[in-house]
Order: C-alpha cells, then sequence, then structure tokens
C-alpha cells in the first residue's frame, strides 16, 4: 500500500512535536517509518524555537485565507500542551527557491520545514469507560498543509500519507473531528470509512456549515484512506442525499441528530452542476442501528 | 446557595448560578455539584445542540469583553475546537430578568431573552494523561465593569472564585496553565499555593516571556483559592526575585530548568514600579517537569 507514496518519502521527513510526558504514548514508527530522533522536538526546550517559529508560519500560511489561522497562543495552550502534533517536513535543499520565498523561510535556516500538520488533543469522554491512564478518545483539532494553499509545493499525496500516519502516531480509539462542508478534506475522511455525523450544521463554530464527526479508527480504516476506493468498503448503502450549500438542509439534519437520529456519511461530495451533493446514510432513533 | 466555607465574596454564591458548557459525554466526568452547588438541568448547556447557540454567544461576547482591549479574543472555532469539544466552561451566571440595566447593555441582550447571561468562565481541557489539566482561559466581568465605572456592582472575588468552582468541577487532579510574567493573573493563580515551574521562556508560545506553572489539586488549595480564611497554605522561602521584564533572567532560569533544576513561584508577585516575581528553589524532583509532563 505505501508504494504509492514511497516518492513522497524520499522528499519529506516526519517529525513530531510532543513534550515528554506524551512523548512515551505516542508510536514513533507510525506504519514503520522512524520519526528520526532529531525530528523529535520538544516545544519546552530553547534550542527549537527555530522550528517552532516554522510551524506557526506555516499554520498562517495555510489557514490565513480561510480567516482561520490559529491565534498564536492557541498553538502552546490547545495543541502542545494538552497533545502533540506530527507532521511531514521539507529540507531547505528539497524545497524550490520560490517555495522558499513563499514561505518566508528565513536565510540561514537549515531546519525542517514543515509542510503538513496533524494536531490531536484528547477529549474528556476518553477517560470515562476504561481504568487507562491515557485518554483513548482524540480530536483532531488540525488537519492540513501547505499543498492546500499552493499545490505544488510539497509533494502530491502528502496530505493522506500525513493523516494515516498521524493517527497511527496517536493512541486513538474513537477519532472526532470536525471540517467544512465545502473542505475538499472531507473526501479524504469520509475514505476513513462511514463517519458519524455529531453536528450537520454548528452555530458554535465561526463557520457554521461545519460538521463535527466521529469514527472508531482500525487499521482496515487507515488502509482504505490510502487505497482510495470510491466507496470506503464498510459503508452501508446511501438512504438520503444532502446539498451540502443548502443551510435549510443541513439545519433539517442538525434537528434530526438533536433528535436521536443517527446519520453516516457514505460517499464522497460530488457535482452536479452548481450543486455538490453527498450521500448519507440515516437510521431512525428505534432502528436499532444506533451504537 | 452558599458554600462549606467562608469566601471572598460570598454574596456571589448566593446571588449568581453556576453553569457548564459540556458535552453529554464530557459530562460524566464532570462533578455537577461542586461543593455542594448543585448544577440544574438547565444550568448544564450541551454545545452540540442548536438551542444552546444563543448562550455560547453570550460567552464568546463576555471573552470579547474581557479580552478584546488586549487584542486576545478567542474566535469561535477555538471555543468550539479547543474548549466545547474536548474540554468544558465552567462560570457563574444571573438570569437576564435580574441583571443590572449596564451589564444588560454591554452584552447586547435582547428584550424578549429571559435565559442565564455569563459573568464569568474558566475554560480547561484534558491532557493526555487522566487527571492532568490545562486551563486557558479565566474571564470575568468584575474588571469590565469596573472599567465602565460601575463600582456599585460588587464582583469581588469573582474571578477567583469561578476558577476555584471549575477545578472542583472538572475533578482536576493535576492543573497547569501558562502566563506572562507581567500578568495581574498571577495574584490569583498563586492563591492555589506554590506553582511549579515548567517553563520560564517558552519557545513554543507566541509569547516567549511566558511561564507554564502547575499545582496539585486538593481541597485545602481550593478553598485557599477563594478566600476561606480559616486555610493557610505552605509556602516555601523565597531564593531570588526575577524582574518580569528580564528576559535575560527569564532565559537563564529557563536554562537552568533544562538542566534539571527545579523551581516555584510560592507566592504572589509584587506589582510596582518594577513587576518582581518571587522564585524558590526546589529540591531535585527526579526527571520530567510535573505530572503529565514526564514527572
Amino acid at each position: 500500500m505505501l508504494y504509492n507514496y514511497a516518492d513522497i518519502l524520499k522528499r519529506c521527513e516526519p517529525f513530531l512535536i510532543a513534550h515528554r510526558g506524551i512523548q512515551d504514548h505516542l508510536d514513533r514508527s507510525p506504519l514503520g517509518i522512524d520519526i528520526p530522533e532529531g525530528n523529535i522536538i520538544d516545544p519546552q526546550l530553547r534550542r527549537y524555537e527555530g522550528m517552532l517559529g516554522m510551524m506557526r508560519l506555516v499554520d498562517r500560511l495555510t489557514y490565513g485565507p480561510y480567516g482561520m489561522q490559529m491565534p498564536d497562543w492557541v498553538f502552546y495552550d490547545c495543541a502542545v500542551m494538552p497533545g502533540a502534533v506530527f507532521g511531514l517536513g521539507m529540507r531547505v535543499s528539497q524545497l524550490e527557491p520560490w517555495a522558499l520565498e513563499a514561505m518566508k523561510v528565513p536565510a540561514g535556516y537549515d531546519g525542517l520545514v514543515p509542510v503538513t500538520q496533524f494536531i490531536a488533543i484528547p477529549m474528556l469522554e476518553g477517560f470515562a469507560d476504561h481504568d487507562g491512564p491515557i485518554s483513548d478518545t482524540w480530536l483532531m483539532y488540525s488537519m492540513g498543509g501547505i499543498n492546500q494553499v499552493s499545490p505544488g509545493m510539497a509533494p502530491p499525496g502528502v496530505f493522506k500519507l500525513t493523516l494515516v500516519m498521524g493517527l497511527s502516531v496517536f493512541p486513538i480509539q474513537t477519532l472526532y473531528g470536525t471540517t467544512q462542508w465545502r473542505s475538499p478534506k472531507l473526501a479524504v475522511y469520509v475514505d476513513l470509512g462511514p463517519i458519524e455525523l455529531v453536528t450537520a450544521y454548528t452555530p458554535a463554530h465561526t463557520l457554521p456549515r461545519t460538521l463535527s464527526f466521529r469514527i472508531p479508527i482500525q487499521q482496515q480504516h487507515l488502509d482504505s484512506v490510502l487505497a482510495s476506493p470510491r466507496v470506503s468498503p464498510h459503508a452501508p448503502p446511501p438512504n438520503a442525499v444532502l446539498d451540502l450549500d443548502n443551510v435549510h438542509e443541513l439545519r433539517e439534519l442538525q434537528r434530526d441528530i438533536e433528535a436521536g437520529w443517527c446519520v453516516q456519511v457514505v460517499g464522497h461530495p460530488t457535482t452536479y452542476g452548481a450543486h455538490i451533493r453527498i450521500a448519507l446514510h440515516r437510521s431512525a432513533p428505534d432502528d436499532g442501528e444506533r451504537s | 446557595m452558599t458554600l462549606p466555607f467562608q469566601t471572598r465574596n460570598d454574596a456571589l454564591i448566593e446571588e449568581l448560578v453556576p453553569y457548564v458548557v459540556a458535552t453529554p459525554a464530557n459530562q460524566v466526568g464532570l462533578d455537577l455539584c461542586p461543593f455542594g452547588l448543585q448544577l440544574s438541568p438547565d444550568q448544564i448547556i450541551d454545545p452540540l445542540r442548536t438551542s444552546s447557540g444563543f448562550f455560547l454567544d453570550l460567552l464568546h461576547r463576555l471573552d470579547g469583553l474581557t479580552f478584546g482591549p488586549e487584542g486576545m479574543p478567542m474566535p469561535k472555532w477555538v471555543f468550539y475546537d479547543c474548549a466545547e469539544l474536548p474540554g468544558a466552561i465552567f462560570g457563574l451566571a444571573r438570569p437576564a430578568a435580574t441583571l443590572w440595566p449596564a451589564a444588560r447593555s454591554l452584552f447586547s441582550i435582547p428584550a424578549d431573552y429571559d435565559g442565564l447571561v455569563p459573568l464569568s468562565m474558566y475554560v480547561a481541557i484534558p491532557m493526555a494523561n487522566r487527571g492532568v489539566w490545562f486551563g486557558h482561559n479565566l474571564a470575568s466581568l468584575a474588571p469590565v465593569l469596573r472599567a465602565e465605572g460601575l463600582t456599585g456592582i460588587d464582583l469581588r472575588g469573582l474571578g477567583s472564585i469561578t476558577k476555584g468552582l471549575a477545578v472542583r468541577c472538572f475533578r482536576m487532579q493535576w492543573f497547569w496553565g501558562a502566563t506572562q510574567w507581567l500578568s495581574k493573573a498571577l495574584f490569583i493563580h498563586s492563591k492555589f499555593g506554590p506553582l511549579q515551574l515548567a517553563t520560564a521562556w517558552t519557545p513554543a508560545h507566541s509569547e516567549l516571556q511566558t511561564l507554564t506553572y502547575g499545582f496539585d489539586v486538593n481541597e485545602a488549595k481550593l478553598r485557599s483559592s477563594m478566600g476561606d480564611p480559616s486555610v493557610q497554605l505552605e509556602r516555601p522561602p523565597v531564593s531570588f526575585w526575577v524582574d518580569g521584564r528580564d528576559e535575560a533572567a527569564m532565559r537563564a532560569l529557563q536554562d537552568r530548568i533544562e538542566s534539571g533544576e527545579r523551581f516555584c513561584i510560592p507566592s504572589r508577585p509584587e506589582h510596582g514600579d518594577v513587576v518582581r516575581v518571587p522564585i524558590a528553589a526546589l529540591p531535585p524532583g527526579g526527571p520530567g517537569l510535573g505530572p503529565g509532563l514526564g514527572g
């Protein structure tokens, strides 16, 4: 499966930003690919100031155009203290001059330039049904890369590889995530398997047309992402279709979820003229299908 | 309602009502009767429901009123992704019907709204290890009202009491937080007793002059933080002081922490012409910086 992604690993190196309290709980060889010792960064040590500064820079470039740039303090308080950051980075020598300029890589910087980031933080509910010391439920709080604003800066496929490696790094049994209905990332998340909607319309978010989802993580789900099937082999057949830009439909769906319906996204978004639709599987509260 | 001990301002407990924002799955992990202060179902806000939208907007407005002038208000998506989904928010509120007109105006409360209006909030999220949390936002309307000249409304101690109750509600066993050396918030934080230092100069934070502090949570510390005069916490003697503007001193202290020495902030800072923060050297405590950070 990894054969198709091998070229990425010739140009990119995995890195991990994790403090000492969490490092031992993470897999430093996701998919059997070692994260080099020199790429394991403790965010509480001064010697990593340069790389941590680059992380903030790339986040600004990646999310700034969407109006969702991480406020600077959030990276520390809400990412690297509670959780950790996995990503792929490139050496300066691997980046073309235009890319170095666009990314504002400081002259003389010879560290790793991050091109993707996967940030996960633990959720309180992940401590509820076991006595273990570590949360088994995590929120994928940020998943992105420089290619989403400048395709070609990093190799194709880095997004999927980062997602799968990131999910392998963290001890995740249940994954939560949020994304916008119109985000191209949604198609990749659907490849993980049928994602269950927690919210379909989210006024609590800056962008209400945000969905929140959860999915149990198993190895087969990760394989599924790398294989890019047209439909996840684990998805039930669709029995409804949603127009992603129709706020009325999104609100109706949210109302049903709040009433106890189980709604799963089971297909990729598909464009029909001016409309983008996505296949759903809906189960009524009394269907007995709801987990 | 009253607490089983005296606080800095018992009237707050009598006049205000507690609330918590947490998903149903997260509520299972909370103490919904902290120090006997029972939360009723209408004081438990589910952020996944559309009907919670207006209250969550009021929280966002409280954050803006508190931090807006300093340029640090939280975007709504940060509230959602970094508070409501993974952790919880606890605070004290007042029913709109009994809200002071000035506060009603600050929040732009519509005439037909009869729900709760949050006057304070404490936001924290769990870290990977059970019982270890990171607190990242304390907002109180008290300084806002003072700045507006509304000195007749007595909200003394609102921030401290909110944080103490929140820490109990979240069932924290060990607390971590981050703040700047010059911040007045250190006055509140040091009420919990000596604060162990994990960083004195923080390379991952946009404000490098940030310190990371923590403490083990026990009942005496929570009561002390809320102003119970019957509690006296033990505090180690001051070894030296750090000038809140002296970056070289912060970096030097950070280097000593990175080389394995351990320090705490034993008591409140001194704010005058110069801001001075007391530091106490601690005996070596083994590897790591404390629970949740490899200790």
